[in-house]
């Protein structure tokens, strides 16, 4: 009997793979210094099952002082980097005490570089240099008991190295642009001005910043332009409809008016009434990016949630491994084993309909992944499932279904109405056979128009006319699900980090809101790294970088010389950046200010006008509301103002006594507007 | 020298930072447009497009100040927030 140590990305998925793998069902659970493990039995061989809880060793800088360049690094367990990251000592313990005596070695991670790159650490760091000459690799794309015994009986002989050696790359190269430029942009405020504030950049953070910032000039720049439209109501066969004026947008008022006037209460006939049916696809299945648009659009989720969600629905063993780029389903996948599964659930009907079919094939996508299929559901019934994941599983599995669904049919009628030598197009549409839009049903925005039946020559008297004047409308700003689709089409970043960078902009306060408005804080660190390092924020670099990262999966590339160019491009900008350290700081520092006092503005005094801001009282350490003219004498305006939660401005003033509203958010609370003036009546009512 | 509208610093020989000058250049352009379309004067126009709630914010900023209306986020000049609160450096 052996004893064999397999090695698990995450306590939950320990604990599935312990039950698929134990022949009984029933393997043993233990817990050692707060780490989960687990004891199976399977062929004649002790199973010792531990979990890793993410990632357990992280570069970090070897020695010396907080400053930069550092191009000496080192990896060391995570809690040394992260004092946050205390709790991953016991699982780092508990994993060398229980690899003690053990034969051979599995890593049962997640299928992927990150996974890949986590069993690696653990063999390398913990069980000695000897484990990675032996230890086997469990491929799988889900946590069904099928999935893990399919994985056991095939995995290889050796660890997935070009995958090891590309997350290792990726990490390395990461940590080395992080570090310098964020402790750079850091230093050259904190030395210019004294004042402390961290501040980051990264080579995917800087050109997806950049993006931000383009559009966020278009906006601010927009000069809207005027023009009309004729909107317009036609009585035909005793039904009033909604036509549109065939000349689209008109540019001059004075032609706008004319053709209001001529047409209004003027009787037209209907001419060239025509009808086409058009047939609409089924969607593609989901990757992981498409995932996460979609359920933007639907749910407004954020992409990291919408992440959050899947790999929760992944661990739970209901859908397939979410982090993949692929939108195709390889034969070997059984999909009518799968419908069969949710046959035990709410999709009975829709499964059935399916499974009554005689042939099966999913529309694909043009997307691939060479580790993992499109995002899927397992066909395992979901227990118990509630609020958001069962909200994310149901567009899954609807998706899913679709996505085998008959193609739609759909028709357009189309006619023209002429009225004094103006045309008017009158449109309507239906479905006439639905199709896959049956499964997607809840998510589908689909508008009918169902017309009278229509005859050319018949008469067409237009009950209502107006010119309504319009205006141009700025760009849309980005929101997290359109600037996620712009990172990939310029392909920076990878499908696992991307939702994280976009987290780390709205924490460092480089952006706000949503859709996300670029603060000018952001401003600064682009217009910055602009001047200084253009290179950061280049697209162009950040890809090159990306291909490269790539070629080493592929084993096209050594880690190494990989990571040697990255030093080698960074040495040259951060050279640059010490040289200007004063004047970079002083330009970040005084965008820190601004967005300082935009956020303590709290509107203008009622007294003179001036602004009124938030200010701490230098013994009672109190906040309260005070007008800027105090400092030249001018003003003494000062109100109190609550001392807990989250103090913003709203823009409005008061009915009664003309004071800025402000609004104050408690967490847990509703947000709660008031008036600043407590003794202001319209706030006793 | 400081922009006339914000905390950047002016184009030299200008008033205005390269994003304002890029509002005012936009504004000229899309003058010509309006007044074709309505056959304003410039004064009108500014009028109208710093009322519109799609005009972008350095545009209206521009605008107004055109219009003398335009009032800065700190009129005394400087008047930072006498005690921002520090932290400590790592180092």
């Amino acid at each position: 009997m052996s004893r064999i140590l397999v090695i698990c990305e995450k306590p939950r998925a320990a604990e599935r793979i312990a039950d698929a793998l134990d022949e009984g069902g029933k393997p043993l659970r233990r817990r050692l210094l707060g780490a989960p493990y687990y004891i199976a039995r399977r062929g004649g061989d002790e199973l010792i099952i531990v979990s890793a809880l993410g990632h357990l060793y992280t570069v970090a800088q070897r020695e010396g002082r907080w400053t930069y360049p550092i191009f000496d690094f080192t990896w060391v367990p995570v809690y040394e980097a992260d004092r946050r990251a205390g709790e991953r000592r016991g699982f780092i313990e508990a994993i060398r005490r229980l690899s003690r005596d053990v034969e051979g070695y599995v890593s049962a991670c997640d299928y992927d570089i990150e996974g890949s790159l986590i069993a690696y650490n653990i063999l390398r760091h913990i069980c000695g240099l000897e484990s990675l000459k032996t230890a086997r690799r469990m491929r799988f794309s889900a946590l069904t008991r099928r999935d893990i015994l399919k994985a056991w009986r095939e995995m290889s002989e050796n660890l997935d190295f070009p995958l090891i050696e590309a997350g290792r790359a990726r990490h390395e190269v990461d940590w080395l642009f992080g570090i310098n430029l964020s402790r750079a942009l850091t230093l050259s405020v904190k030395r210019a001005t004294g004042f402390y504030r961290t501040l980051s950049i990264g080579r995917v953070q800087g050109p997806t910043l950049s993006f931000l910032r383009d559009r966020e000039i278009e906006v601010r720049t927009f000069v809207p332009r005027p023009y009309w439209v004729i909107e317009a109501e036609a009585e035909i066969a005793g039904r009033r409809l909604k036509v549109e004026y065939a000349g689209g947008r008109i540019g001059r008022e004075a032609d706008a008016l004319e053709i209001e006037r001529r047409c209004g209460g003027g009787v037209g006939v209907v001419k060239a009434v025509s009808r086409s049916t058009h047939r609409v696809q089924p969607p593609t299945l989901f990757n992981l990016g498409g995932l996460q648009r979609e359920a933007y659009r639907v749910f407004r989720y954020s992409p990291s949630r919408t992440l959050r969600l899947a790999e929760s629905l992944y661990l739970d063993a209901y859908i397939s491994y979410p982090r993949t780029s692929s939108q195709k389903l390889p034969s070997t996948i059984d999909v009518r084993e799968i419908l069969r599964g949710l046959r035990e659930t709410k999709y009975a009907p829709l499964a059935e309909e399916l499974l009554s079919k005689s042939a099966l094939r999913p529309r694909e996508g043009k997307m691939t992944d060479p580790a993992h299929p499109a995002i899927h559901p397992t066909g395992v019934a979901p227990k118990g499932l509630r609020g958001a994941e069962a909200r994310l599983y149901d567009l899954i599995c609807r998706r899913f279904m679709a996505s085998m669904g008959d193609e739609a049919v759909r028709e357009r009628i189309r006619a023209e109405i002429d009225v004094e030598g103006y045309r008017f197009h009158l449109k309507g549409g239906r479905i006439l056979e639905a199709g896959w839009m049956r499964f997607y049903k809840p998510y589908i925005r689909e508008r009918e128009v169902e017309l009278p039946s229509l005859r050319e020559g018949m008469p067409a008297k237009l009950v209502r006319v107006e010119a309504v004047k319009r205006f141009t409308k700025p760009p849309r700003r980005y929101n997290q699900s359109s600037l996620l689709k712009r990172m990939e089409e310029a392909e920076i970043g990878t499908k696992a980090t991307r939702a994280e960078i976009l987290e780390t902009l709205y924490r460092r306060g480089y952006v706000e809101g949503d859709p996300m408005r670029i603060t000018d804080l952001g401003f600064a660190i682009v217009e910055t790294l602009s001047h200084y390092c253009p290179e950061i924020l280049s697209v162009e670099m950040t890809r090159r970088l990306e291909r490269k990262l790539e070629a080493i999966q592929l084993g096209e590339a050594e880690a190494d010389e990989v990571v040697e160019e990255a030093v080698e491009a960074l040495k040259p900008i951060l050279k640059r950046f010490r040289e200007r350290e004063m004047a970079i700081g002083l330009e970040i520092d005084r965008a820190i200010r601004g967005d300082i006092i935009r956020a303590n503005t709290l509107g203008s005094c009622p007294k003179c006008g001036r602004d009124l801001r938030i200010f701490r009282g230098r013994e009672s350490g109190k906040r309260f509301a005070g007008c800027v003219g105090y400092f030249d004498g001018s003003c003494n305006v000062t109100y109190p103002l609550p001392q807990r939660g989250r103090i913003e401005a709203t823009g409005k003033r008061c009915e009664v006594c003309g004071a800025p509203i402000i609004r104050v958010l408690r967490r847990g609370r509703r947000p709660w507007e008031l008036c600043i003036d407590p003794k202001c009546p319209s706030n006793r009512r | 020298m400081r922009c006339r509208l914000c905390w950047r610093d002016a184009v030299e020989g200008e008033e205005y930072c390269i994003y304002h000058i890029e509002a005012y250049r936009r504004l000229r352009e899309a003058y010509e447009d309006w007044r074709e379309a309505m056959d304003l004067t410039w004064e009108e126009f500014l009028r109208e497009v710093s009322e519109n709630p799609e005009t972008g914010e350095w545009a209206r900023e521009v605008a107004l100040s055109l219009l003398g209306d335009f009032r800065p986020l700190s009129p005394s000049g400087s008047p930072f927030p006498p005690s921002p609160r520090r932290r400590r450096s790592p180092s």
